[in-house]
């Protein structure tokens, strides 16, 4: 007699003793306007990719990723903020049916969210400033606070005895981005291309440090004016034939990043630094490195490393 | 040094999480590095520069976590592995709520590719129907449902004994198989002892100790409580051992049970005699003649069954926390009790637990009563009256037709719990916490009022009221050892290390005439 293997594993679905969870309306609060747009349309299937304690991932049937994300988190692309301070309690499952009809969406055979009383939000970036005095000093603040207040571990070096892996990983991010700048700010965009894509998957966090980065600097590219508007075609050129090289998360928000679509957290940060006060910095600066672990200050590495590179390229094509 | 690579497909933390996984992780005592990340090309290209490259990090996708352990010893990295695992475990938040559900077990067979086991948790009258269905589908079967009668149980182990598959119940509450914790096994240790058991919670007793020992286990086969019976004839007791024999990982195999029918018995043994493998068995209640006349190792109780196997295994003797009685306790609760309070009460959700803690109590009294108690004559008449010494398993029939086990809930315990208390010849009152996969939350949280409020009560009485805890699991488990021991030590429980020290601890502490 052979005793059973463990592979492939044993579901849990069927446990004894597992709770069962009451049915919840939930009740959307605001709703990325595209997606909306997409829901009242009723031709809404997919299932649920990934549950977190804040966030339901859901897959959509053409594979495009949308989420629900919980009351105490901010606007983004493809998310729907939900009255509700955790889905825990909802009993939402990986892999439960999710449609849409009658002005809400079906998640599973328990779970509504109520689309009536929802606000469409447009999360578009600013036009570049004419003017890059305040921008300059901004970028000195930021990269001040970002040294003093950024997680370490991903962009930013660790300071204490570490693991030669995590020691491993800081040296090829560093190395890494150093050579996407340089190959930027001479213009040599397939060299950039090449580098950028070296960065995708790279490091710790559900969203690896290098794809992190790279979300921060592709919002960036995507302001509409700035010097470096469209390089790299905004982002999609590296993401283009990267689909395999991070996890399906980190590949939506890079994905969206890359049509200029980032979450409000960071719309407001870059809003604050192109047009705000030093002292109206901090909050905004605070609330992106609360992102994650490291992925805040990894996103705010590659905001600043995109805004540094614009001042530098505007400055040299005023020179000529 | 070696590395210990484990792949968790399409398996999604959040980076928080990750993170602090891989910082508790690199805490872990004794190993040189573990990593824990997702599993993209460039990851993989980092661990390949550092010398954490194995094949089976070539296999990892980007969706899926890697966890890499480097450790001076194979034995650390699994050590390791497990407590990782553990971690994991109380993060997976993800997958709360369990995978896919299929209406049919048909439709689960053709959707879940390589599936090798059924689990079945329906009405009893049902059970049997579905098992069939499983067995067709030449699946192992894990039988949770209870109430099924004999005939149906002996057909479907017959089957199954046919086709070289288990049969693992009817009423099987554990098993540990490939390294999967089943129902309400703990989470322990991987290591190399195999155990068979006909007694749920005496089989996670026995793992729990082997683990506290230092060692750990292969797989855990459960045959359910009546495969020992004249009838049934140990149909998967036997195949279970024939299964350990044969399975490489397996050096040591413990076998424990309530006492079985005396034929079947020495059928059993029997077996043991053309074992290549040493076989520890504990039969409770059972002589030690028949056992070391049939080749096995006989231990009279659950701890020392788990000791021998642990030695047997390789561990030293001298490396062994042995966890030895603590005498001067029981001279300072004697003191504490009045001449008036002789009794104990063990009020169990585990029914072997209760076994043993009463088979204890009877090797020093005879007024032992139980509603689980094989002689009628010390059977209770009525199982909401105690009697003298009582032991009630909370486990049995008549406390779970129509409701959970008692270790889901333990309502009906906590209520008798309060009853006890309250009686001025009562001087210790038993009381096991059972922790596992599929167990109670907070099986101490739950009944803490109740041991403060009768704590109060006793105070104003005047009497003292000693409250034995013993709490089976593991630091691993969710909740952990440490955090429900804490709550019942805070609220001045004492605790037992086991339930065989818990037995001793409670006919030493209302022991006539040693005062």
């Amino acid at each position: 007699m052979r005793i059973p293997s463990s592979t492939p594993p044993v579901s849990s679905g069927g446990r004894p003793g597992a709770p069962i969870y009451p049915g919840h309306a939930l009740h959307a609060r605001t709703v990325d306007a595209r997606f909306l747009r997409r829901l009242e349309t009723g031709r809404f299937h997919g299932r649920v990719q990934s549950v977190f304690e804040g966030v339901v991932n859901i897959e959509h049937a053409g594979g495009e990723l949308f989420t629900l994300a919980c009351r105490d988190l901010d606007n983004g692309p493809n998310t729907a903020i939900v009255d509700i301070a955790g889905f825990g309690t909802t009993g939402i499952a990986v892999n439960a049916h999710v449609g849409c009809a009658d002005g809400e969406l079906r998640v599973g055979h328990r779970n509504t969210v109520v689309l009536a009383a929802a606000s469409a939000w447009e999360g578009g970036l600013s036009t570049y400033p004419g003017a890059n005095g305040r921008l300059r000093t901004h970028l000195r603040l930021a990269r001040s606070y970002l040294d003093r207040h950024g997680e370490r571990g991903g962009m930013v070096a660790h300071g204490g005895a570490e693991t030669e892996f995590a020691l491993e990983v800081t040296a090829a991010l560093e190395h890494r981005a150093t050579l996407l700048i340089e190959a930027l700010s001479q213009a040599n965009h397939a060299c950039a291309c090449r580098h950028a894509k070296s960065m995708i998957g790279l490091g710790p966090g559900l969203t690896p440090s290098g794809d992190d980065f790279l979300v921060g600097l592709f919002a960036v590219l995507n302001i509409a004016g700035s010097p470096c508007h469209g390089w790299l075609g905004g982002g999609t050129d590296v993401v283009a034939g990267a689909e395999r090289s991070t996890n399906a998360i980190s590949l939506a928000a890079l994905t969206q990043a890359a049509a200029g679509r980032v979450r409000e957290s960071i719309v407001t940060l870059i809003e604050s630094l192109m047009y705000g006060t030093p002292e109206g910095l901090i909050e905004p600066l605070r609330r992106v490195l609360a992102i994650g672990s490291t992925s805040g200050a990894d996103l705010v590495a590659g905001i600043l490393s995109g805004i540094e590179l614009n001042l530098q390229v505007g400055a040299s094509r005023a020179c000529q | 040094m070696p590395v210990k690579v484990v792949i968790s497909a399409n398996t999604y933390f959040d980076s928080v999480s990750l993170m602090s996984l891989s910082t508790k992780a690199n805490g872990i005592q004794g190993i040189d590095q573990a990593v824990v990340v997702m599993g993209t090309e460039m990851n993989k290209g980092v661990l390949r520069n550092v010398g954490l490259f194995t094949p089976e990090v070539e296999d990892a996708r980007s969706g899926d976590l890697v966890i890499v352990i480097k450790a001076p010893t194979v034995e650390r990295c699994e050590s390791a592995l497990t407590e990782i695992e553990a971690l994991l475990r109380m993060r997976d938040t993800s997958r709360r709520g369990g995978g896919l559900t299929y209406a049919t077990l048909a439709s689960a067979v053709r959707h879940v590719a390589g599936a090798n086991l059924a689990i079945i948790s329906v009405p009893g009258e049902h059970a049997a129907r579905e098992a069939r269905k499983a067995l067709d589908h030449d699946l192992h079967v894990m039988l949770f449902s209870d109430n099924m009668s004999v005939e149906d149980e002996i057909e479907l182990k017959q089957a199954a004994h046919a086709k070289g598959l288990l049969v693992m119940g009817p009423d099987c509450g554990t098993a540990i198989l490939g390294h999967v914790g089943l129902c309400f096994a703990n989470a322990v240790r991987r290591g190399n002892i195999g155990i068979v058991g006909a007694s749920g919670t005496g089989s996670q007793e026995i793992s729990v100790r082997i683990h506290d020992f230092g060692g750990g286990i292969t797989q855990l086969i459960g045959t359910g409580g009546r495969d020992l019976s004249e009838r049934v004839g140990g149909i998967m007791m036997i195949d279970g051992m024939r299964a350990l024999a044969e399975d490489p990982a397996t050096a040591v195999i413990v076998l424990i049970s309530k006492p079985p029918a005396k034929r079947v018995a020495q059928k059993v043994l029997a077996e043991i005699r053309g074992c290549r493998k040493p076989v520890v068995v504990c039969f409770l209640g059972d002589s030690e003649e028949t056992v070391v006349h049939a080749g096995g190792q006989f231990a009279r109780t659950t701890k020392e069954a788990a000791l021998k196997a642990v030695i047997l295994g390789g561990k030293k003797e001298e490396e062994i926390n042995k966890r030895s009685l603590n005498l001067p306790l029981i001279e300072e609760v004697r003191g504490k009790l009045t001449s008036g309070q002789k009794y104990i009460r063990g009020l169990l959700c585990g029914g072997t637990l209760c076994d043993e803690v009463m088979f204890l109590a009877r090797e020093k009294y005879a007024n032992v009563y139980s509603n689980i108690a094989k002689d009628p004559a010390h059977r209770l008449q009525d199982v909401g009256q105690s009697r003298d010494h009582t032991f009630v398993d909370f486990g049995d029939d008549e406390f779970t037709r129509g409701r959970p086990h008692p270790i889901i809930d333990p309502s009906l315990r906590i209520a008798r719990f309060l009853q006890e208390a309250r009686d001025p010849a009562v001087g210790v009152i038993v009381m096991d916490f059972i922790l596992g996969f599929g167990a109670h939350d907070d099986p101490v949280g739950v009944t803490l009022p109740a041991i403060l409020e009768s704590k109060a009560l006793a105070a104003r009485e005047g009497r003292h009221l000693e409250i034995l805890g013993y709490v089976l699991g593991t630091e691993d488990d969710m909740p952990s050892l440490g955090d429900q021991t804490r709550q019942l030590a805070a609220a001045g429980v004492t605790i037992a290390s086991s339930c065989t020290n818990a037995g001793l601890l409670a006919r030493g502490f209302v022991e006539k005439g040693a005062r």
